[in-house]
């Protein structure tokens, strides 16, 4: 099956700022892919190359089996909505909807219709006078009806509340279930991802850090904690990917594809979403070793 | 009709946690044979979240023999937990008594016993057998 | 991707018709009354060439010269107003990261937009051209003068490749600069800056110039020149050929073995009155070299510079398809120091300035996302 982004290599400079370096990933069709990480990362880059607005520097990207922006053809598969969903302040909604219509050829104008009215919206209100919250749903109705089968969307509710945030998402997962399109959704808030996301990217400082299934991701990272001695007693091919460290007792974010944690004798208990993106985060951005902290209680004693 | 809910601070997948809580409705009788389970689109609408997760749970519901997709129609009911689990209870709960006499006489206070339980519950994810 | 180019176009173009409405007005105005004049002046018994030249220029000298200024300047203000913000104001707006995930190529949409636009602004400078050519027909008549400074530019069809030229121009500017108001500045300064250079350094080297050496009559003097006698010599200032562009500034008299004349052989004709002193000095055989193109060229004059135009705006237009493909992802990238937040502030400065003065007839019809604090709807 073509994945629905595959990466080789690709790498894109501004001058000399690294956007994305060496990113080679393959994000798999049919999915709701949470393409994470902090700000200045790379997603908007990596989303842009696919949804063919951006030209790579060096290296190769396959996006469902074509090269992307390249042709009509190419472009119809695809729908992106943009970081800050830009609409034109001087159109209505349904003159927003008039030019899906005219530069779309798979447009959907029921679907676009049904959803505007479930919204709430008015045809007639011009896009500069909505809120936050609808314009973000007004554009990615213009990125669904067009019927895609990939959908990027780049931090499409960082700007939002709350409650337009959830509004969005569930306008998102709506969309998922009826046409079954695959998601890549950027974002650097993790609160959203797991009720939505099923499959994971992790960007930092314009490199992949961690790619695959939420939930193999989080069945195979734990949180040891133990004696000060279990660090060292680590089984081969445990990845310590973040450790604290007292007088007595270390506690560890680790990730052990293989399963060897669960025949050593430290503690292992699941660790969850936030933490583990997190402690990835940490290591990437090269946080100095953790502190030691001397308890004071023994210390007076 | 269930309502599902979902908390994502349980440490326990969402989609683990739409199984579980038909299971419940199923042995608190709040469900019963031939009720239909929310549609996709339903669920999606609730709780915004990836549908592929509510189709998980009801595979793995229809996996367990609790329900029936119907082409077209729905995903349906065709078994209650009342009786299985009620079955299941007494002899467990013997058991389980026994244990706990043990590791209290063994030395073991609250915290251990309960700590003792959920890394060693945790660690065995369900439907693995050592 | 027609509807949408006349959606976006709509404001600029009403606003650029009303205006150009305005001017068409005032020039069948002038157009009526420099026809009354005419036929008061011209073809009636009594009436000497002189007199008609006389009220033509006392009366409408100005007004033609402003007419045909302004249809100069119609070109410039078309390229600023409907050429520059045609690509700065997507990249600005950022509306461009829409548009462009449409299912519409970049190439495809650039060529769409800046082909009714630059079609709307030669068919709008053309008719008013033609306005304009209608209105002082009877002016130019009586006064000829094709290849006068503001006369020139402002007749025949040199003003279609101007507007073509300036759309183009602005749009390319527009693309490059990324900015909607630098944009048009720099269109009103590269356009009028053309105007200024081409006539002084181009136009009269389209053809080499002919040299002649005329017989000195009373004729040789054009209206509005004059005829001086100095230690320096005999000078004919203004010389007279109906149609021709002449390039000498006055040409000196010289006698048939071709020496320069002096003041003193001239001087027994000088009794004070003009047309006497002029036949007088026709009589004495001396002749004058002139450099000029001859009235013949004016059409090829004009078809030449028109090409030109056209040329540099077709080259323009290649230059801004192969710039498209490099625009950048976004102003907001360009903005921004690298690694910083580019997801966190909405409403500071990715957002265009509320304040500039961007000009106002056409800000209701600007594509602006306005960034609204997120209220729940």
């Amino acid at each position: 099956m073509t994945a629905a982004i595959r990466t080789e290599r690709l790498t894109k400079r501004y001058g000399r700022h690294p956007a994305l370096t060496d990113v080679t990933v393959t994000v798999p069709t049919g999915r709701v892919v949470g393409l994470v990480g902090p700000n200045g990362a790379g997603k908007s880059t990596l989303l842009g190359i696919a949804a063919g607005l951006i030209t790579p520097t060096s290296g190769e990207i396959e996006v469902l089996g074509g090269r992307p922006g390249q042709d009509t053809a190419q472009l119809a598969r695809v729908g992106f909505v943009a970081q800050d969903t830009p609409v034109y302040g001087g159109l209505t909604v349904a003159e927003h909807l008039r030019l899906g219509a005219g530069l779309n050829p798979g447009w959907d104008a029921e679907l676009a219709r049904q959803r505007i009215a479930r919204l709430g919206l008015d045809p007639a209100r011009r896009a500069a006078k909505l809120s936050g919250g609808q314009r973000a749903q007004l554009a990615l109705t213009l990125a669904a009806a067009k019927r895609p089968e990939l959908l990027l969307l780049d931090e499409p509710v960082a700007a939002l509340d709350p409650l337009a945030r959830r509004d969005f998402l569930r306008g998102l997962m709506e969309f998922v279930a009826e046409l079954g399109v695959g998601v890549v959704l950027s974002s650097h808030v993790l609160a959203d991802l797991e009720r939505v996301c099923d499959h994971l990217v992790l960007l930092a400082e314009s490199r992949v850090l961690l790619a695959g299934d939420t939930e193999e991701l989080l069945a195979t990272h734990y949180r040891v904690v133990g004696p000060r001695g279990c660090a060292d007693a680590l089984p081969a091919g445990v990845d310590v990917v973040q450790a604290e460290h007292t007088a007595r007792q270390s506690t560890l974010v680790v990730h052990d594809p293989g399963g060897a944690l669960l025949r050593s004798p430290c503690d292992a208990e699941p660790v969850g979403l936030e933490d583990m993106v997190l402690a990835h985060l940490t290591r990437a951005a090269g946080a100095a070793p953790a502190p030691t902290t001397e308890e004071p209680l023994e210390a007076r004693r | 009709m269930i309502d599902f809910s979902l908390d994502l601070r349980s440490g326990v997948s969402p989609y683990l946690q739409l199984v579980q809580q038909v299971r419940r409705a199923l042995r608190l009788g709040l469900l019963d044979v031939g009720d239909q389970l929310p549609t996709v689109k339903e669920v999606v609408a609730k709780l915004a979240i990836n549908p592929n997760t509510v189709l998980k749970a009801y595979r793995e519901l229809e996996h367990e023999g609790l329900v029936q997709p119907r082409p077209g129609l729905g995903t349906f009911v065709t078994r209650t937990l009342v009786d299985e689990t009620l079955a299941a209870h007494e002899p467990l709960r013997r058991e389980l008594r026994a244990w706990l006499d043990r590791a209290r006489d063994a030395g073991l206070d609250d915290e251990s016993i309960e700590a003792l339980f959920t890394t060693t519950f945790r660690r065995v994810p369900d439907g693995v057998t050592r | 991707m027609i509807w949408l180019t006349w959606r976006l176009f709509r404001g600029p173009a009403l606003a650029g018709t009303a205006a150009l409405a305005a001017l068409a007005a005032y020039l069948v105005v002038l157009g009526l009354r420099l026809r009354d004049t005419h036929a008061e002046v011209v073809g009636c018994a009594g009436c000497t060439a002189d007199d008609a030249r006389g009220a033509m220029e006392n009366g409408y000298f100005v007004a033609v010269q402003l007419s045909g200024f302004a249809l100069v300047v119609v070109p410039a203000l078309l390229g600023a107003f409907w050429g520059a913000p045609l690509v700065a104001r997507e990249l600005e707006a950022g509306t461009h990261r829409l548009v462009w995930a449409q299912s519409v190529t970049r190439g495809r949409w650039l060529a769409v937009r800046l082909g009714v636009v630059v079609l709307a602004g030669v068919l709008a400078t053309g008719l008013v051209g033609l306005l304009l050519g209608w209105a002082v027909a009877p002016y130019d008549e009586v006064m000829g003068g094709r290849f006068e400074t503001v006369v020139f530019p402002s007749r025949g069809v040199v003003p279609l490749g101007y507007a073509a030229f300036a759309v183009a121009l602005g749009a390319t500017l527009g693309l490059l600069a990324r900015r909607t108001l630098p944009a048009m500045a720099l269109t009103l300064a590269v356009f009028l800056g053309l105007q200024f250079l081409v006539p002084t350094l181009v136009r009269p080297h389209l053809r080499p110039p002919v040299t002649e050496t005329f017989a000195f009559g009373a004729f040789s003097v054009g209206p509005g020149g004059g005829f001086s006698a100095g230690p320096r010599g005999a000078r004919v200032e203004a010389v007279s050929l109906p149609g021709a562009w002449v390039l000498s500034d006055g040409a000196a008299l010289h006698n048939a073995a071709g020496e320069p004349v002096t003041s003193s052989e001239v001087d027994v004709c000088m009794t004070g009155e003009f047309r006497r002193d002029m036949e007088c000095i026709g009589g004495l055989n001396l002749s004058y070299t002139v450099s000029y193109h001859p009235a013949a060229r004016y059409w090829p004059f004009q078809w030449i510079e028109f090409g030109g135009y056209l040329l540099l705006a077709a080259l323009l237009t290649a230059l801004s398809f192969v710039r498209l493909r490099r625009v950048a992802w976004t102003t907001l990238l360009d903005a921004e120091p690298p690694g910083s937040s580019t997801g966190d502030d909405p409403g500071g400065s990715r957002w265009l300035d509320q304040d500039q003065p961007m000009v106002l007839q056409f800000s209701w019809m600007l594509p602006r996302p306005q960034p609204k604090p997120s209220t729940h709807r």
